[in-house]
């Protein structure tokens, strides 16, 4: 039996003040595309835009472009497998990691890593941002006033984990 | 410099890539004329003002899309489509 291992294993979470940074396992990811409608009899409304991400009871869905959507779930998920043939299907679960960022200075950390406005006026709870955090795509959700995923490609996860502990370090010893 | 991504809203240059002159035509499938190849392939324009480019968001949503840029000024001129 094959054993899932997490790409930052040997990655130690990041605390100082209410600041953590952790990676945060257990979900499923599985990337559609195709007729909206076909997806949507299966998942339930799917986002209007790529800005903001969708829930659906266990489902959270982000939409990477037109007609193609990202399809966050719990670990044991069969929304996959309900999808099959009625849309192109492509299991992602193992090839993202999940690192969440957490804390009164999360936004000031997020804003030194990603070209975009993390102002809590604007990237609000439920903005999706594609962008990228050392050159390398990221995809980062904002899941609470100061709280974020960052999904980030499994080979570059350390990477990943690496620059953002360090942009954390400036804020040690913030309460 | 910020570019409107037609999926993603204006972002910042930083997330794109430049695909080069998008007002060149390909020659037509089956053009035996090599000299007509060589000069899509090889010869460039480098104007001054006015352009029409193919841009990538690579670090977004990964589309291709045209934009009207001021070469001179960097000012956008939005998406062309």
């Amino acid at each position: 039996m094959l054993e899932r291992r997490s790409a930052l294993a040997s990655a130690t979470p990041y605390v100082s003040g209410s600041l953590s940074i952790a990676e945060r396992p257990g979900f499923s990811l599985t990337q559609v595309a195709g007729v909206e409608e076909k997806i949507a009899a299966v998942t339930g409304p799917l986002p209007e835009k790529v800005a903001r991400a969708q829930v659906n009871g266990a489902l959270t869905i982000f939409r990477i472009g037109p007609a193609q959507f990202w399809i966050v779930g719990p670990e044991m998920d069969d929304t996959a497998s309900r999808l099959q043939g009625q849309c192109a299907v492509t299991p992602l679960s193992n090839s993202r990691v999940r690192i969440a960022l957490e804390g009164a200075p999360a936004r000031e950390v997020l804003s030194m890593l990603i070209p975009v406005d993390v102002h809590q006026t604007v990237f609000t709870p439920g903005t999706v941002a594609l962008t990228g955090i050392h050159h390398t795509p990221v995809t980062v959700h904002c899941t609470g006033e100061t709280a974020f995923d960052i999904y980030v490609m499994r080979t570059f996860a350390l990477n990943a984990w690496e620059v953002i502990t360090d942009a954390a370090r400036a804020f040690a010893g913030n309460p | 410099m910020m570019i409107p991504c037609p999926y993603c809203g204006d972002r910042d240059v930083s997330e794109f890539r430049y695909g080069g002159d998008a007002t060149k035509q390909r020659p037509q499938h089956g053009t035996g004329d090599l000299k007509t190849w060589h000069d899509y392939y090889f010869l460039f324009d480098n104007p001054k003002g006015p352009h029409t480019e193919y841009w990538q968001h690579v670090l977004g949503c990964r589309r291709w899309f045209k934009l009207a840029r001021n070469t001179a000024t960097n000012e956008i001129g939005g998406v062309v489509s």
